[in-house]
């Protein structure tokens, strides 16, 4: 119910071009500000790699959650990206990146951007929700997956 | 009489953090610790960017809500936070950096004890941080400190 408050159809990418994690971040960035929810991009861009660079948010399992709180963000934003070949995110287990959920949040939303962190961590620990990702053919179908597993 | 400073309250020998602790460093860190406490966040010069409280660690146990829940407070059912879902991710997923409340009260070394025992009550804190003029953590007032401190000048201890 949460995740898919924010996570809409125009910032699901199912066939991420990029091959390298910054690519993959920057092509997310942009559909986000495609749809006018980011203040100034690059600094969107520069405050997420940052946060990067304090420590991988490759969590395993393919998975990558770049997030960071930032003032080019107004409220909160997430996008979700697949690259069937995999992104190198310098995982917590080595292994290449295929699902990337991108967030940002106003500094001041600490509340609500922990809470869907945790939630998003929860759902991507479950193999079965990973693996209709992967399998999804559209944007419309991640969103219909999202729905399905989230409470 | 001679106004009591705050340093002469403040602990000194503290527990910082930077912001790349991750959130199972972070924890274990407190582990034993017997109080409820208010972390410092600071950079590689000591400059105190933040504190972590408890609170946000509480919300890390919360599930999402959706916004017509989040906007009532009573609403909130903290029974949630005790499911037992393991979530081992969230524990090098989420670093200090992520949790970090950047809007924080403090006070100077050089400031009145009274001024800060009433920015303490004013504010419903039992800690706060303390700086020197470059905001630099210098240490933490606790109100047990400033009681300490008062009954000492009372000759007491």
């Amino acid at each position: 119910m949460v995740v898919s408050d924010y996570l809409k159809e125009k910032f699901c990418l199912v066939d991420l071009q990029a091959t390298d994690k910054e690519g993959a971040i920057k092509g997310l960035a942009e559909v986000l500000n495609d749809g006018g929810k980011i203040i100034d991009q690059e600094t969107f861009m520069k405050d997420v790699l940052e946060r990067e660079e304090l420590g991988s948010t490759g969590i395993g399992n393919n998975v990558g959650i770049p997030h960071a709180r930032t003032k080019a963000v107004k409220g909160f934003v997430i996008a979700f990206g697949r690259s069937t070949s995999g992104i190198e995110f310098k995982a917590l287990d080595g292994e290449k990146v295929n699902l990337i959920f991108l967030m940002g949040a106003d500094p001041g939303e600490l509340n609500l951007y922990l809470r869907i962190l945790a939630e998003l961590s929860k759902l991507l620990m479950n193999s079965t929700f990973r693996e209709a990702l992967m399998s999804a053919n559209s944007a419309a179908e991640v969103i219909a997956v999202v729905k399905k597993f989230e409470k | 009489m001679m106004k009591m400073q705050v340093i002469e309250a403040t602990q000194t020998d503290i527990i910082k953090v930077k912001r790349s602790l991750t959130l199972r460093g972070l924890l274990d860190m407190f582990k034993d610790f017997h109080t409820t406490p208010l972390i410092p966040v600071v950079d590689a010069q000591d400059h105190l960017i933040g504190v972590v409280c408890p609170e946000n660690l509480l919300d890390l146990l919360r599930p999402a809500q959706a916004k017509l829940f989040r906007n009532i407070p009573f609403m909130e059912m903290d029974e949630d936070a005790f499911d037992l879902e393991s979530i081992p991710s969230m524990g090098e997923l989420i670093i200090v950096d992520d949790i970090v409340d950047t809007n924080f009260i403090s006070v100077k070394g050089e400031d009145s004890l009274e001024e800060a025992y009433k920015i303490m009550r004013l504010n419903k804190k039992e800690r706060l941080p303390v700086v020197d003029a470059e905001g630099k953590i210098v240490g933490i007032l606790g109100i047990f400190d400033i009681i300490w401190r008062m009954f000492k000048e009372k000759e007491v201890v």
